[in-house]
């Protein structure tokens, strides 16, 4: 299994980082995460969105994940705390 | 070329055949809903979403079938979204372009937060109208510019270094717009790098690769900072720079600025190596 991960270049090991969606302030408000972590592992999203409008509704996830090298930069520079990364074991 | 390139390229380049930018391509309704699902959906621009499930595999055969499952969605996607253009074929671009407006970056503001700076070049009549429907993704808006005002911006971006790459709607050859970006802000060129030339299904090398001089090389190592691709090291043995000819995509910011002229692009049809590397 592993040679075939590999030749994409995805990590076997994997670790999950998780945003918490009450703590966070917002991409654009702060967006400490997404300007200072270098895997570029974040990223912004809307929750709802219409047609012709703007949405102000944004949060942050955490969906490249799989490239975060942990070095938890984001642990540091979140102003909420409201990150919290977890290692998953592979057998 | 591929098979795309000679059925709407029209012997040439696709992106100068005048065909392509016209309205009349927008006249099908399913290409017009796939422009509508585009800017509807978020995380198109989050890159590929399924890696936990790839990750969670529990054996070699479920592998192999997720693997198949993946080829053959690519296989059945119109090959190559978008391409790297250097600058002398952006002008050609600009001087058969429609209507031009410059607009914010969508993967800068999904990754970064940005809208500082207005990096998207839209050409083409068709894909304006439905940018506009979608604020979000065009937040302080679309503004029309002249075609001298499009050469200068595009020529600024390339002094600042930003690779420019040239973009279709996505079910239908109608050309889309300019995107100058840089590497690890741009969804296009981060997953270029990440994923290799496996990632050419989106992202196309351009029609060109360069060609070094290395006599005239003097080692002053402003080329190695200005490639995206990662293509370009400073050796510290022979006090030169090296380029790695086969990740090279062709851009030409390196030649732009060498002091030496040691740089050139030559058309990658010439070099029989990496004629079939896009």
């Amino acid at each position: 299994m592993g040679a075939h991960l590999r030749q994409l270049d995805i990590p076997e090991y994997t670790v999950k980082v998780q945003v918490d969606e009450e703590k966070c302030l917002g991409p654009f408000e702060c967006g400490a995460c997404l300007k200072n972590c270098p895997a570029v592992v974040f990223s912004a999203y809307s929750r709802n969105r219409t047609e012709g409008e703007i949405s102000y509704d944004w949060g942050v996830e955490a969906n490249r994940d799989v490239f975060c090298w942990r070095c938890d930069v984001c642990l540091e520079v979140c102003p909420e705390k409201a990150i919290t990364i977890s290692e998953i074991s592979k057998e | 070329m591929c098979d795309w390139c000679q059925k709407h390229g029209a012997g040439k380049k696709w992106y100068l055949n005048i065909k392509n930018y016209s309205k009349d391509l927008y006249k099908d309704e399913a290409v017009i809903e796939a422009i509508r699902a585009y800017f509807k959906n978020t995380h198109a621009f989050s890159g590929i979403s399924s890696y936990e499930r790839y990750l969670n595999l529990k054996s070699d055969e479920e592998l192999a079938s997720v693997a198949a499952d993946v080829e053959h969605n690519i296989g059945t996607y119109m090959p190559h979204r978008g391409q790297v253009v250097p600058l002398e074929d952006v002008k050609e671009i600009i001087k058969i372009a429609g209507p031009i407006a410059e607009m914010t970056c969508v993967c800068r503001m999904s990754r970064r937060a940005n809208f500082e700076e207005k990096p998207c070049i839209l050409v083409g009549p068709g894909f304006l109208e439905y940018c506009a429907q979608w604020p979000d993704y065009t937040r302080g808006g679309i503004d029309y510019i002249s075609r001298e005002e499009a050469v200068e911006l595009m020529g600024g971006f390339n002094e600042k270094g930003y690779v420019a790459t040239f973009w279709r709607c996505w079910e239908s050859p109608a050309v889309m717009g300019f995107c100058n970006c840089e590497f690890p802000s741009c969804g296009a060129l981060l997953n270029r790098r990440r994923y290799g030339d496996w990632f050419n299904f989106f992202l196309r090398k351009a029609e060109y690769v360069v060609k070094q001089d290395f006599d005239a090389c003097i080692g002053c190592r402003i080329c190695v900072s200005r490639c995206q691709f990662g293509a370009i090291h400073y050796s510290p043995d022979w006090e030169k720079a090296i380029i790695d000819m086969k990740k090279c995509a062709g851009c030409g910011l390196c030649r732009d600025t060498c002091p030496q002229n040691a740089i050139n692009l030559v058309p990658r049809q010439e070099i029989p190596g990496i004629r079939e590397l896009w």
